[in-house]
């Protein structure tokens, strides 16, 4: 049985996972993990407060490793762990190489051999390694998009693999909608100018920034983001410094395959995602972000007729299975 | 074959016995038709005409940390020195591309790694593992201990890590060498060969005068003049003895003066018509002291891990006193080829005490500790085992695999990311909360 162990820079903060990165991650692993119908052991490796393994699904575990440096930041954390998390893996799977954890985890995994992919320019700060340009490393790069591949300055060979979104768990539900969900990176700052314009209903589902740390709705499980999205009349999606269009795409994907109707922000560079008028609005400030949810609010039919479209255009595009089959296919490229 | 000689520091370029053994037993292997290789540090002072012995020396690599002090004049700074410490500890990017480029064009059998102390040890392992050269590695003295320090305190984990990690074929110089490892945290995994030191004597030197009691008994020490090595020790014995009434013993200390504190000892203990430090002389001159001498005074520390000198002077019948529990001590018995005394000044004082006085009878001793450095520690009797070792570690050459370009970029990544580390605590270190 192959294995994988996907080494991610990113601090798992309990009770689950906050960063879009981890979670794209792990959402890739699952769809890979199912496209090779249990023939596939996928690892997605990140840190923590104490070493940890659990089973996400068939063929795919989350491992924490415990963080043994000061420096306990999301890319910066490392821990002694690391050679044990590489173990005897036929493909290591680097996120964000350029970081100090994910430079480390290259440079080990490269050294004792394995078979090696990154995916970069997720938007997690560089490391003191940069200079030296760690991808170069790898054997190959998997961009999460065509638009990703044309930004990554590898010279590997770049193969893209798209984000995909669970479909059959992120359905559109039953119930009711009400209020607005901010989502994504940053979406606390986003949700703060939003708040004067829109007193009620307001939720927010993100990571909490460093500034406020445990506030809003940080760090939902699967669970409790799918009941979010479901419920959400408007989903806005957030953005920010750190924010790339493939990371705030993970939250964006299952907003919409929840058949939420979705608001991509200036900056969150969303076009590739939302058909802007027919599966989703796209924005270019935030007066005008403040409108749209308004009309939206009062417009339940284009609510139903947009949110219908974003639910289409995610199963036809983003789906798990194809991003999965996709991410075999290069796995199996490695391993060839 | 062709052996690929990897050490810190090589002749004439050096301090002791670790470089001088890979030197005789690098040109003792060209003399058995092996093609070798010697990549090496560059030197601190320009060698003029340097004798090559037939195997190309490659003088590329950097030894950064102040491991050699004496030539190390900067001023001390913790956090610098902390860096430095890390890199010529656990990886010098610059040390591993000479490695891996060296693999590239020698292309060699297998790799021969001597000392590894401040060149970046585990790197220089990580790449030759990693392009897929068998090696040998010799352990003269606790060098991979040092690979996983920083601020002389192993890093445990580290340590954990790498003995769970490396294993090759370790020849180690004597059992106290390898149990000293162990103990400060790292397992030698994979085959342990005890292979000792040799002596290279291409004819049988001149033998030392024998010894008949009442007259003038000459000691002497070679090697570095420092208190660790028992120097400090000789002298006190000797002052003891003088207070006893019995001054016709002199010490002859052949060697660099790295504690200078041992000549205000002889100073203070008016041992000045006794005591001679000689200063660093020419191994030439050093091996013509011995020959003039009774007996080679060691009383080094227990963690010593062998000693070349005293076997240098057992060749030429000038006898070993040496300290019992010494790495030494493990291939020399007491009363036959050596004396042994307990490490402290008294001890030593009543061998000597007893050699002067006739009690011990040298000459019997002499002859035999003479025989036994010659036939059973020589280069060319050491050679063939090594040989044999270094052939067994290549029949499982299986083709270079990797690239210089990757390991010395691997390497980079792992440099910058312990300067990264080392920078981080030292940055908790002047904020006070460091743990």
């Amino acid at each position: 049985m192959p294995t994988v162990a996907t080494i991610t820079p990113y601090v798992v903060a309990a009770p689950a996972c906050t960063r879009e990165g981890l979670r794209l991650s792990l959402q890739l692993a699952r769809g890979a993990a199912r496209a090779g119908g249990g023939d596939w052991q996928i690892e997605v490796v990140g840190y923590g407060p104490v070493d940890g393994c659990m089973t996400i699904e068939n063929g795919v575990r989350l491992r924490t490793l415990p963080v043994d440096t000061p420096d306990q930041r999301h890319g910066r954390a490392l821990s002694w762990g690391l050679l044990d998390a590489l173990g005897e893996a036929d493909i290591v799977h680097v996120y964000e190489p350029a970081t100090r954890s994910g430079g480390l985890a290259l440079a080990l995994a490269v050294m004792r051999g394995h078979r090696v992919c990154v995916t970069d320019g997720l938007g997690e700060p560089p490391g003191p390694a940069d200079a030296v340009e760690p991808a170069e490393l790898a054997q190959l790069a998997i961009a999460p998009s065509a638009q990703a591949a044309a930004r990554t300055t590898t010279r590997r060979p770049v193969r893209v693999v798209s984000a995909g979104v669970d479909t059959d768990f992120f359905g559109p539900g039953n119930g009711n909608r009400a209020g607005v969900v901010v989502a994504g990176p940053g979406a606390e700052s986003v949700a703060e100018k939003l708040a004067a314009a829109l007193p009620d209903g307001l939720r927010i589902c993100g990571e909490p920034t460093e500034d406020a740390p445990g506030s809003g709705l940080g760090g939902a499980q699967c669970t409790a983001r799918r009941v979010l999205f479901q419920r959400a009349a408007v989903t806005v999606h957030a953005g920010s410094e750190l924010s790339t269009p493939e990371v705030v795409a993970v939250s964006l994907l299952e907003a919409m395959s929840c058949g939420s109707s979705v608001v991509g922000i200036p900056g969150a560079g969303l076009a590739p995602y939302v058909e802007n008028g027919v599966s989703g609005f796209l924005v270019d400030d935030l007066p005008g972000l403040e409108a749209m949810v308004r009309r939206l609010l009062g417009d339940k039919p284009l609510r139903e007729r947009t949110g219908r479209a974003a639910r289409l255009r995610a199963c036809s595009e983003w789906d798990l299975a194809s991003a999965g089959q996709a991410l075999l296919g290069v796995y199996s490229e490695l391993l060839a | 074959m062709k052996i690929l000689v990897v050490s810190n520091l090589y002749p004439p370029a050096g301090l002791g016995g670790y470089e001088r053994e890979c030197a005789e037993l690098a040109a003792a292997l060209r003399r058995r038709g092996h093609q070798l290789l010697v990549l090496t540090s560059s030197p601190r002072l320009p060698i003029n005409d340097e004798a090559k012995d037939g195997a190309d020396i490659v003088r590329q690599m950097r030894v950064q940390s102040n491991i050699f002090g004496a030539t190390w004049k900067r001023r001390p700074d913790p956090a610098r020195d902390r860096l430095t410490e890390g890199m010529s500890n656990f990886v010098d990017a610059a040390n591993v591309h000479a490695v891996s480029d060296a693999i590239d064009r020698f292309v060699p059998d297998v790799v021969y790694l001597w000392n590894l102390h401040g060149i970046g040890a585990l790197g220089i392992l990580a790449t030759v593992e990693y392009r897929g050269v068998p090696w040998v590695a010799v352990i003269c003295d606790a060098m991979m201990v040092y690979a996983c320090s920083l601020d002389d305190v192993t890093v445990w984990p580290l340590a954990e890590r790498v003995s769970a990690a490396v294993e090759g074929i370790w020849t180690v110089i004597s059992s106290r060498v390898v149990h000293e490892t162990e103990e400060r945290g790292v397992k030698l995994r994979g085959r342990v060969e005890l292979v000792p030191v040799c002596i290279a004597e291409p004819e049988p030197p001149p033998p030392a005068p024998e010894y008949r009691p009442g007259e003038e008994l000459r000691l002497v020490y070679a090697g570095v003049v420092v208190g660790f090595k028992g120097v400090g020790i000789l002298i006190e014995a000797l002052r003891l003895l003088r207070d006893e009434g019995i001054d016709a013993i002199t010490l002859d200390l052949s060697g660099a003066i790295l504690d200078r504190g041992l000549i205000d000892q002889v100073n203070r203990a008016h041992l000045e018509k006794q005591v001679y430090f000689r200063g660093a002389l020419s191994h030439e001159a050093s091996l013509a002291l011995l020959s003039s001498c009774h007996l080679f005074g060691f009383a080094t520390h227990e963690r010593e891990p062998f000693g070349k000198a005293p076997l240098e002077a057992a060749a030429r019948g000038c006898v070993p006193l040496i300290s019992a529990d010494c790495g030494i001590a493990e291939w020399l018995v007491d009363g036959v080829h050596c004396l042994k005394a307990q490490r402290r000044a008294d001890c030593f004082a009543d061998v000597i005490r007893r050699v002067y006085s006739g009690e011990i009878e040298l000459g019997p001793i002499a002859r035999r500790a003479r025989a036994a450095a010659l036939q059973d520690f020589d280069v060319e009797v050491i050679a063939p085992r090594v040989e044999q070792i270094l052939g067994d570690a290549a029949a499982d050459r299986d083709g270079l695999r990797g690239s210089t370009p990757t390991a010395l970029r691997a390497a980079l990544v792992a440099e910058s990311t312990v300067i990264d580390l080392i920078e981080e605590g030292n940055e908790l270190r002047r904020a006070g909360t460091a743990g």
